[in-house]
C-alpha cells in the first residue's frame, strides 16, 4: 500500500533541542518532508550517553537525518548557511538571540532569501518581559492557567502527568503555522517569520476557559474528575494495582442503564433519577460504583457498561497502549526493527501519525538513529559534497562524529 | 481556500477555528435547528464554548435531510478544498451524504472525519465524551498523586487536541494536492489516538525499557520539594530538579540547610518534614511574579501558576498583543485568545456568526452551475 506523503519535496533545516520543536519536525517528516536535524550540543540536545537518555528522545529522531555541527566553528556556520540555502523552512527552539549571535537570525536569513520561512519556537516568545525566562513545557502549562484547572477541591493546582504535553501541543501549532506559511508562499512567493510561544499555545488550548473567566471575572474551582453539568462522572478503582475505569453518565437514560447493569440497590432510588439529585448524592454514588468496579477488571467493567450504552472506558497506562484493541486494529503502533538488539529486543513499538488516510499505509517509520549517523549521506544529498570534502569537515571538527549507536550503550549509572 | 465545517462537537469545530484564525474561508454548515452547541446544555454550560469555537466563521444553513440540501452541499464541495465532519463513525452517511457524493462533486476534496475512536475498529461505536476519551487516550493516568485517584485535564482537551490534528491533516493534504504529489484524501482521525500522542515519551519509555511510570508523591515529589507552592499572592511553580541544592537553598534564603548534612537528595526527601516549614515560609514571603523574575535571572525554571482570570492580565501577553477583542453572542465585547503565532492574513470578524447569517451570500455565488465540473479556483 502506498504511503501518505503530502509534504514530499519540502526541505526543512531544524536547529533543535529536547522535545517541542523536535516533535514538530518529526511530524513534518512523517508527512513526507526532508528534515535535517541539527541538535543543540549538550544536555538539552544530543547529550545522550546512556540508553535511557536515547529512549527519551528516540521518538523525535525517527524519519529525520541529523548533523552534529559544532556551531562555534565558522566552517560549521558556513555549512549551516549552505543547508539553509537549500531549504524551504528553517526553524529553531534555541533561546531568543542565540541564532542571531551565530549570524543565522531570521532577519538576516530572510533578507537574503525573502521566500524563506523561519520559525522560532520559544517558551514565552521572543519579546516581552518574560522573553528570557527559562521555560520547559510544564512551566508554560502552569503559567497559562492549565494547572489551576486540574486537581481536587482544596488541594494544590496539579501539573499534567507527562513532561511533554506543552511540547507536543506547541509542536503541533508550529506545524500548523509552517503549513499555512507554505500555502501562503505558494500564492505570494513570500516566506515569513513565525514567532511561536509555547505559553500562548497552552493559553489557546484552554481558550474557552480563558474566555469564560474574562467574561465572568470568576475563577474556575477545581472539581477533581467531576463535571459541572453531567453526573456522576469519575475514575473508579478496578481490579489490580492502580487500575481505573472512567465513567461519565451524560443522560437520565444512561443512568437507568447503569443502575440496571450494575444491579446496585443503593442506586435504584428515585431521588437519583435526575441530574440534580445525582450531583447532590455524588459521594454516595461514587462509593457504590467503586464497589462494583473493584470486583472487575477495567476492561470488563467498561465493556459491560458500554454494552448497556453507558460512556465508560479503561484508564490507559503507558503499558496498555501497544495492546489496545482499537489501536491494534487501526495499526496505530508500528514495531520498528533496529540494526541490533536494544535493551534485549530487536524491535519496539512507536505510535505513528495521528490520522489514518484511506488507501494508504500508516507504517512509515524508519528506525531512530543516534545523532550524527548518516552525516556523509546527508551532506552528499543536500549539498553534493565529495568524500574528500566531508572528510575534511570531519577532521576540522566542524562536523562532529556520530553518537554511539543505541545498541552499544549502557544503562544510566544511577 | 474554503473549508466546509460540518462539525457538531468541540473536536471538529476547534479544527475549523484554527483554519478560520489563519484567514481561510471557513463556512459553518448548520441544520435549520442550528449547531447543537448554540444551545447551552450538557455539552456546553453556556454560550461561551460556542462563541470561542466559531469565531471568524460564516454560517450557512443546509437541510441535509432534504435532497435539495444535499445537492447544495455537493455544489459547495465543488468550491471547497476541505470538509470537516465529526458526526461519529458512519454519521455522515446516516444523514444521507456519502463520501462518493462529495468526491464526485470535487475529486480533490480533502475530507477530514473526526470521531472518538475512528471510523473503524472493534470499539468504533463505543460511547465516549471528552472525559472518557482523555482517560482512554492517556496522560490522565499519570496526572495527580501517587496513592490517589488520577485526575482529568481541563474539559475538552482531548477534543481540542484532535481538532489541532484535524487542521494539520487538512492543510497538509491540500498542500500535497497542490504540489501534485497527493490526490483527494479521506482522513480518519481518532480522538483517542490524537490524545495518546500527547504522552509519547511515557509510552516509548515503557515500550523500550518497561520502565514503570508513577504519579508523584504528594509531598516532596521527584525533585525533593513540591512543584506547586503557595507564594504570597498565589501559587508558584518551581522546577529546579537539576539545580545544585546549596545554591538553590541560598536563593530561597534557607542558609540553614546548606550543610553537608543536607547535601544528599535522598536525605532531603526522607527528612522533608524538617525542611518543609521553613521552606514554605520562605516561598510564602514573596509574590509569585517576583519569584518568577528573580529565579529566571538565575536560570531556574519557575512560573506563576496563574488562574485563567490572571492570564488575561499577563504582562507578557499584553506586551505581545496576544488578545484580540471578540464579540460574544450576547453582544458583550471582551479580549479573546488568538493563535500562538502571528500570521499576516486578512481575517473575518472575531465573533461567531448568527445562524444562517451567510446562507444567501454564499449560496448565491453557486448560481446554476451544475455540481459536476465545479473546481476549486
Amino acid at each position: 500500500m502506498r504511503l501518505h506523503k503530502p509534504l514530499e519535496g519540502v526541505k526543512v533545516v531544524s536547529f533543535e533541542a529536547v522535545f517541542s520543536l523536535p516533535s514538530a519536525t518529526r511530524l513534518l517528516a512523517d508527512m513526507g518532508a526532508s528534515v535535517v536535524r541539527i541538535p543543540m550540543l549538550g544536555r538539552w540536545g544530543d547529550g545522550q550517553s546512556s540508553i535511557d537518555q536515547f529512549v527519551d528522545v528516540t521518538d523525535v529522531l525517527i524519519n529525520k537525518s541529523s548533523l552534529r555541527l559544532d556551531l562555534k566553528q565558522p566552517e560549521a556556520i558556513s555549512l549551516a548557511r549552505d543547508l539553509i540555502a537549500q531549504s524551504d523552512v528553517v526553524c529553531n527552539n534555541f533561546r531568543p538571540g542565540v541564532m542571531e549571535r551565530l549570524g543565522l537570525g531570521a532577519t538576516e536569513l530572510r533578507t537574503e532569501r525573502p521566500e524563506l520561512i523561519v520559525l522560532q519556537l520559544t517558551g514565552y516568545g521572543t519579546d516581552g518581559p518574560w522573553r528570557s525566562a527559562p521555560a520547559l513545557g510544564p512551566s508554560t502549562e502552569a503559567a497559562a492557567g492549565m494547572n489551576m484547572l486540574i486537581g481536587e477541591p482544596n488541594r494544590p493546582p496539579t501539573r499534567i502527568g507527562t513532561d511533554i504535553y506543552a511540547d507536543i501541543a506547541s509542536g503541533r501549532y508550529a506545524v500548523l503555522a509552517i503549513l499555512a506559511a507554505l500555502q501562503r508562499r505558494r500564492e505570494t512567493g513570500e516566506g515569513q517569520y513565525i514567532d511561536l510561544s509555547m505559553y500562548e499555545a497552552c493559553v489557546h488550548l484552554i481558550g474557552d476557559k480563558i474566555l469564560g473567566s474574562t467574561a465572568s471575572g470568576e475563577r474556575h474551582p477545581r472539581i477533581g474528575n467531576r463535571d459541572t453539568v453531567v453526573a456522576p462522572q469519575g475514575l473508579y478503582p478496578a481490579q489490580g494495582e492502580d487500575e481505573w475505569v472512567a465513567i461519565s453518565v451524560t443522560s437520565d437514560d444512561e443512568w437507568r442503564a447503569l443502575v440496571e447493569v450494575t444491579q446496585l440497590e443503593a442506586l435504584a432510588r428515585p431521588e437519583l433519577a435526575d441530574v440534580a439529585g445525582r450531583h447532590e448524592h455524588h459521594d454516595e454514588i461514587d462509593a457504590a460504583i467503586s464497589e462494583w468496579t473493584q470486583a472487575r477488571t477495567k476492561d470488563a467493567a467498561a465493556e459491560l457498561l458500554q454494552a448497556s450504552g453507558v460512556p465508560a472506558g479503561p484508564v490507559t497506562r503507558p503499558a496498555d497502549v501497544a495492546d489496545d484493541v482499537q489501536h491494534q486494529h487501526r495499526e496505530f503502533i508500528q514495531y520498528i526493527e533496529h540494526d541490533g538488539e536494544i535493551l534485549g529486543k530487536p524491535s519496539h513499538g512507536h505510535m505513528v501519525l495521528g490520522w489514518k488516510v484511506e488507501e494508504t499505509s500508516r507504517q512509515n517509520l524508519h528506525p531512530p538513529k543516534a545523532d550524527g549517523h548518516g552525516s556523509a549521506e546527508t551532506l552528499k544529498a543536500w549539498l553534493g559534497l565529495s568524500d574528500e570534502q566531508i572528510e575534511r569537515l570531519e577532521q576540522s571538527g566542524a562536523v562532529l562524529p556520530a553518537q554511539a549507536p543505541p545498541e552499544q550503550r549502557g544503562r544510566r549509572a544511577s | 481556500m474554503r473549508i466546509l465545517d460540518l462539525s457538531v462537537t468541540p473536536a471538529g469545530q476547534f479544527g475549523g477555528l484554527l483554519l478560520a484564525e489563519l484567514g481561510y474561508d471557513v463556512i459553518k454548515v448548520e441544520p435549520p435547528s442550528g449547531d447543537p452547541l448554540r444551545t447551552p446544555g450538557d455539552d456546553a454550560p453556556s454560550h461561551l464554548l460556542f462563541d470561542y469555537l466559531n469565531r471568524r466563521k460564516r454560517s450557512v444553513v443546509l437541510d441535509l435531510d432534504d435532497e435539495g440540501g444535499r445537492e447544495r452541499l455537493a455544489a459547495l464541495c465543488g468550491t471547497a478544498a476541505v470538509v470537516i465532519e465529526d458526526f461519529g463513525p458512519g454519521g455522515l452517511e446516516e444523514r444521507g451524504v456519502s463520501i462518493g457524493l462529495l468526491r464526485e462533486a470535487n475529486p480533490d476534496l480533502v475530507i477530514v472525519r473526526v470521531s472518538p475512536f475512528g471510523q473503524e475498529g472493534p470499539r468504533r461505536n463505543w460511547k465516549a465524551n471528552d472525559f472518557v476519551l482523555q482517560a482512554m487516550g492517556g496522560v490522565v493516568w499519570g496526572t495527580g498523586w501517587l496513592g490517589e485517584t488520577p485526575l482529568k485535564l481541563p474539559r475538552h482537551q482531548a477534543e481540542v487536541v484532535a481538532g489541532l490534528n484535524a487542521a494539520i491533516a487538512a492543510l497538509g493534504s491540500v498542500y500535497g494536492i497542490e504540489s501534485g504529489v497527493e490526490s483527494g484524501a479521506t482522513i480518519d482521525i481518532s480522538i483517542q489516538e490524537a490524545f495518546a500522542l500527547q504522552w509519547t515519551r511515557q509510552v516509548t519509555r515503557y515500550n523500550y525499557a518497561g520502565r514503570p511510570y508513577r504519579r508523584e508523591t504528594p509531598g516532596a515529589g521527584r525533585q525533593g520539594f513540591p512543584h506547586s507552592l503557595p507564594a504570597r499572592d498565589g501559587w508558584i511553580y518551581m522546577l529546579a530538579m537539576r539545580a545544585e541544592w546549596e545554591e538553590f537553598a541560598f536563593f530561597l534564603g534557607l542558609e540553614k540547610f546548606i550543610t553537608h548534612e543536607w547535601s544528599d537528595p535522598a536525605v532531603r526527601a526522607e527528612r522533608w518534614s524538617e525542611i518543609e516549614p521553613e521552606f514554605l515560609a520562605a516561598v510564602a514571603s514573596r509574590d509569585r511574579y517576583d519569584w518568577f523574575m528573580d529565579a529566571s535571572e538565575r536560570g531556574y525554571t519557575f512560573a506563576p501558576i496563574d488562574d485563567p482570570v490572571d492570564v488575561v492580565k499577563s504582562p507578557q501577553l499584553a506586551a505581545r498583543d496576544y488578545f484580540r477583542e471578540a464579540e460574544l453572542s450576547n453582544g458583550e465585547r471582551i479580549p479573546a485568545p488568538g493563535l500562538p503565532f502571528t500570521m499576516e492574513a486578512p481575517l473575518r470578524p472575531n465573533r461567531a456568526p448568527d445562524l444562517g447569517e451567510h446562507t444567501d451570500e454564499v449560496l448565491s455565488t453557486l448560481g446554476t452551475v451544475p455540481a459536476e465540473g465545479v473546481r476549486r479556483a
